[in-house]
């Protein structure tokens, strides 16, 4: 039975048909659907550890740095942030949604060339931000801002540090397709796929534009 | 996501397998434009940072600006990006009932922590009185040094 | 599988089977192949046994959550026992609700979504197969995880909830939280792709002609079911993370003394909770709601107001949760409002109760055990809706929080809610199942002592909660005034433990008599939905080929008509329209080991996290080969159904179908079709 499986799905997607849009009842793909569906769940997630980070904005005094230069107990605390930097890596993040969606825009033409370029290009932008993560962690804990350090702390890392997981995924969702792209084995007919692991790159990026708003640029 | 298990596929694809694709999906140009708008709204908002005696970018204003400008950003990038433009309704609707539910609900919770307010402890700390609902004890004041602006301590 | 080595499969392709020898070997595993033995299932895909296997899974968890439930009415029999230690005791109910809540109630919602809602709508199977396995192992695994607590340190203590700041480190040192924790993410993420899944198929895998608002209402609630799961999940998971993070890495979430505030957690756990007490009893209103019908011979009184109160419940679940906080401190305002969308959540409970009540009123009703168990939910939940409105006034509530009387709330909604609604369920769907019926005499008093047994046990809690009986508390003063009570109420819970044996008892000797007996036939029930078309037990490739799909009650109005002066007509014998397929040239899923090999790296991780990060590891290189495995296992057809002559969703297909079968389909051919008979007139209404 697996046999048989195995090799008509060879030979059937051997013509490749888009028929995809017809097989459903909405004309949209279960794939598609799925995707959306599970963007919408994370929306609550995303939007229940930003409320958690609100409330938890400030340290209590003596627990180490805020997110800006605050007043503790007469005296001046300096704030952790690094609005400039962060707005570089914030940038390379945006920049990486328009690249992601030309790369859509390039398979769905047939144009394999550019569809691993941009896909490439998607997934620097993408490392960039996580490397920029990475310092701005570093640089956060040697100012003394530990995960455990202060309620401020433990909520700043877990938001961001989610955020950057979902990235991180996202680009070994990019290099996988960009292997098998190399490999022959992202057709035209399946543009679908580019375009969904598109859809949660942009979700990426979205969830980061509220956090940079929310978090760095509020103050 | 489907792993394609496509490997004898070769030479040109059926036009119709393309059909939809090429018709119903916009020319990069409308890509480039949306994302020079991005482009544009991201410096106004870092300019909020190093500009902050612009009128808008001040005291009460800033805020509501910079959410304003993140949710055109955030729509902007769902709409055209994320093809919500382009495909069928029912997939925004899914998209907008979790995130509006989400903000109705955080926005609820946060309400009901007071986080609108100055003068609560669990933002900034610079009224002495408890809250007559917080059962928490306050040891501490703190409180970030824009919020102790003197347009802001009356 | 439907399709055997030996067939040729009928593909537009052309493509033909290679013979059974060749099976490829992917990695270590061979695909598997079996249809029967223990194999079969492991490596199923098949949303019926994925849903049987749910349903049994559950059944065992009640098992253990029952045996708490008598180990605290044992307690708590006489004032100042000691059977159970405080501390013990703390463990016991928390167990025990985490148990019947995540592991029971939940699942078996999920149990009836999986194996009914295709079929309701004639689907081959759900959206994503291989993802729907994925889902019940993560499930069953995160179950097992969470109940070996008791072998490892002891269970989670902080009641179901695990309040803040009770469920740190500090109040409860030992593991049994951490288990609590990562168990309930586990069966979360099992709850969350199962969502996905069940709204992709409902959304996209209809029959031809089933419209939204001809969809059975079992299937309209699994959507509004799935929804809510697919939002609530999420919030629970970010609790349980910030949690996780203070217990096991030392943040600073709920820690009162690091500037944290507790409420977070109250919030953020109701905000999920109150959408999941829900999410709990909406699949229990859908099962009624196709029970009555059958059994009242009645369309179902106001399919729309029905359809679209359980939408609003929905809605309205999302605005009361602080209803459970009104004596935390959250301030006036919030009380008053909450108090208020608490009370506007009754309404569309109302109509509901109003529409079944409707529906029975005037109808030829036939009192079988299925219909014995819906008349039990709805008198049993009208009491429990009539307590929770009790409460939603805050100044009453402020006297009966945390005590017996919320007990008796939450029981008689969610026992004598949504349990009694799945025993009828079970019940109802047994032959579809499983192909033989349950004993109606022991059904009918099964039925009878359960109910007995459920009221002596909860009803006393009214009384001894208003007289100021604590909740988990591990027990009380003998000058109280408490004894007499609780001694009634323990009977009462011992009466209902043999209620449930009895109904293991019917299954086994149903079964042993079921071999004397004629097969039930496809449809038992003279029912109304289009899973009572094919054969009991449903053939594994459900349809061949999918019904074409008119109106409400598809299948009824096959075999009845109405006249003008409302009586009703038999067009056609049952026999002609049912269908007896044989599933040939039917292409269905392959099934495959890794969705198991994926879950089960799950727990591992969760025991890593627990002992050593080592073993989380080790879990997680469990985890990412069994996507790998499953990412490079031919796709067969799980994401896009094709390939497939009978495809039950081409829409062009509608024409062809309603040819091909044996049986009249369209609405005029059924007129015609009731000639050849003696119309059978019955008086309805
Ligand atoms: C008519 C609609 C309902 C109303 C107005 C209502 C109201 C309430 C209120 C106000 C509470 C909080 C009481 C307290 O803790 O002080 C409560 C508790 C509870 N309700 Fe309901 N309820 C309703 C339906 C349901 C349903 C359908 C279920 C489940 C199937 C349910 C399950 C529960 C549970 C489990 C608790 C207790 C939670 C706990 O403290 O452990 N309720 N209900
Ligand atoms: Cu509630």
């Amino acid at each position: 039975m697996a046999s048989t499986t195995l090799h008509e799905t060879e030979v059937d997607a051997a013509a490749p048909v888009a028929h995809i849009e017809h097989d459903t009842n909405t004309g949209i793909s279960n794939t598609k659907v799925a995707m959306w569906l599970f963007l919408a769940s994370d929306c609550l997630l995303f939007g229940g550890l930003i409320t958690t980070f609100l409330l938890y904005k400030y340290p209590l005094c003596g627990q180490g740095p805020g997110p800006r230069d605050m007043i503790c107990n007469g005296e001046l605390v300096k704030g952790v942030f690094d609005i400039p930097f962060t707005s570089v890596t914030s940038f390379c993040l945006l920049a990486s949604s328009l690249t992601m969606v030309l790369a859509v825009s390039a398979i769905e033409r047939g144009d394999h060339h550019r569809l691993r370029i941009w896909l490439g290009a998607t997934a620097a932008l993408g490392a960039v931000f996580i490397s920029g993560q990475v310092y701005e962690f570093t640089a956060f804990y040697r100012e003394g801002l530990g995960f455990t350090t202060s309620r401020f702390s433990s909520a700043f890392y877990t938001l961001t540090g989610f955020h950057g997981i979902h990235v991180t995924v996202g680009i070994i969702m990019l290099l996988s397709m960009l292997m098998w792209s190399f490999r022959g084995k992202l057709p035209e007919h399946k543009s679908e796929t580019v375009e969904i692991a598109g859809l949660y790159w942009h979700f990426v990026d979205v969830v980061w534009i509220v956090i940079f708003a929310v978090v760095y640029l509020i103050p | 996501m489907s792993t394609t298990e496509q490997t004898h596929w070769e030479g040109p694809v059926p036009a119709a397998a393309l059909d939809g694709a090429i018709r119903e999906y916009p020319k990069d140009k409308l890509y480039l434009l949306n994302f020079a708008v991005l482009f544009a709204i991201t410096v106004v908002e870092v300019l909020t940072y190093f500009l902050t005696d612009f009128p808008l970018f001040r005291g009460g204003a800033l805020v509501p600006t910079l959410l304003l400008l993140a949710a055109v950003k955030f729509f902007l990038v769902a709409y055209i990006f994320m093809h919500l433009k382009f495909d069928k309704k029912l997939l925004s609707v899914v998209f907008y009932s979790g995130l509006v539910l989400a903000v109705l609900i955080y926005v609820a919770v946060m309400t009901m922590f007071r986080l609108w307010w100055p003068g609560n402890h669990m933002v900034c700390d610079s009224s002495p009185q408890l809250s007559r609902s917080e059962s928490m004890v306050k040891t501490q004041t703190v409180c970030p040094v824009s919020q102790l602006a003197p347009e802001k301590a009356g | 599988m439907a399709v055997t080595e030996s067939r040729p499969l009928a593909l537009p392709s052309g493509g033909g089977p290679s013979g059974p020898g060749a099976a490829p070997t992917l990695g270590v595993f061979t695909r598997p192949r079996t249809k029967t033995g223990w194999r079969s299932w492991v490596s199923t895909v098949d949303h019926k046994k994925i849903g049987i296997m749910y349903g049994a899974a559950a059944f065992f968890f009640f098992m253990i959550g029952g045996f708490e439930a008598l180990l605290i009415r044992t307690q708590l029999w006489a004032p100042r026992q000691q059977i159970l230690s405080a501390e013990a005791y703390n463990q016991v109910y928390t167990m025990h609700g985490t148990t019947m809540v995540f592991l029971v109630v939940m699942p078996i919602g999920a149990a009836f979504a999986n194996f009914l809602m295709p079929l309701q709508i004639g689907a081959r199977d759900v959206a994503f197969p291989r993802i729907n396995a994925f889902s019940f192992w993560s499930f069953l695994f995160g179950g097992i995880f969470l109940n070996t607590s008791w072998l490892l340190g002891g269970g989670a203590d902080g009641g179901w909830f695990n309040y803040a700041p009770n469920n740190g480190v500090i109040f409860s040192p030992t593991r049994g939280i951490d288990f609590w924790n990562l168990g309930l993410m586990i069966t979360g993420i099992a709850s969350l792709t199962g969502a996905i899944n069940l709204i992709t198929t409902v959304i996209n895998m209809r029959a031809p002609g089933m419209t939204l608002m001809r969809m059975p209402i079992f299937t309209w609630m699994t959507l509004v079911t799935q929804f809510l799961l697919l939002f609530a999940i999420p919030v629970l998971t970010v609790a349980q993370v910030l949690l996780m993070f203070d217990r096991l890495f030392g943040a600073n979430f709920f820690d009162v003394q690091d500037g944290a505030n507790p409420l977070l957690w109250e919030n953020l756990f109701w905000v999920f909770g109150h959408p999941e007490v829900y999410l709990m009893i909406l699949p229990a209103f859908g099962i009624v709601s196709e029970l009555l019908p059958v059994y009242s011979r009645k369309p179902i009184f106001g399919y729309t107001f029905i359809v679209f109160s359980g939408i609003a419940i929905g809605f309205m679940g999302w605005g009361v949760w602080a209803h459970h906080m009104f004596v935390s401190g959250i301030g006036p305002i919030s009380v008053t409002v909450f108090s208020l969308t608490t009370m506007f959540i009754a309404v569309p409970t109302g109509v509901k109760i109003l529409n079944w009540t409707a529906t029975m009123v005037g109808g030829k009703l036939k009192f079988d055990t299925p219909m014995l168990f819906s008349i039990g939910l709805i008198t049993m939940f009208t009491i429990g809706g009539l307590s929770g409105v009790t409460h939603s006034i805050a100044p009453a509530d402020t006297q009966q929080t945390d005590t017996y009387y919320i007990v008796a709330h939450f029981h008689y909604v969610l026992f004598g809610g949504a349990f009694l609604g799945f025993m009828g369920g079970f019940y109802f769907w047994w032959p579809k199942a499983f192909g033989y019926m349950l004993n109606e005499t022991l059904g009918k008093v099964n039925f009878w002592l359960m109910l007995i047994g459920f009221n002596l046990t909860f009803g006393p809690m009214h009384i001894l909660g208003l007289q100021g009986m604590a909740r988990r508390t591990y027990t009380y003063d003998p000058n109280f005034g408490f004894d007499l009570w609780n001694k009634v109420a323990t009977i009462g819970s011992y009466t209902l433990a043999s209620s449930v044996l009895l109904f293991i008892f019917n299954i086994f000797y149903s079964k042993k008599k079921a071999k004397e007996m004629p097969p039930p036939g496809p449809d038992p029930w003279d029912a109304r939905t289009i899973e009572w078309m094919i054969d009991s037990p449903a053939p594994e490739w459900n349809f061949d080929p999918p019904p074409t799909v008119t109106r409400v009650d598809e299948f009824w109005y096959r075999k009845y008509a109405d006249t003008p002066d409302h009586r009703l007509v038999r067009i056609a014998k049952t026999e002609d329209v049912v269908q007896h397929s044989d599933g040939k040239g039917v292409h269905l899923p392959s099934p495959s080991y890794w969705p198991i090999i994926t879950a089960f790296g799950l727990p591992i991780i969760a025991y890593g996290m627990i002992f050593t990060l080592w073993l989380a590891l080790v879990g997680g290189i469990i985890v990412v080969t069994g996507l790998y495995g499953w990412a490079f296992e031919p796709p067969d057809d799980d994401e896009a159904p094709h390939g497939d002559d009978h495809g039950p969703d081409s829409e062009t297909g509608a024409g062809e179908h309603a040819e091909l079968e044996a049986a009249p389909a369209g609405d005029g051919e059924l007129v015609s079709a009731g000639g050849g008979g003696q119309p059978e007139v019955e008086t309805v209404g």
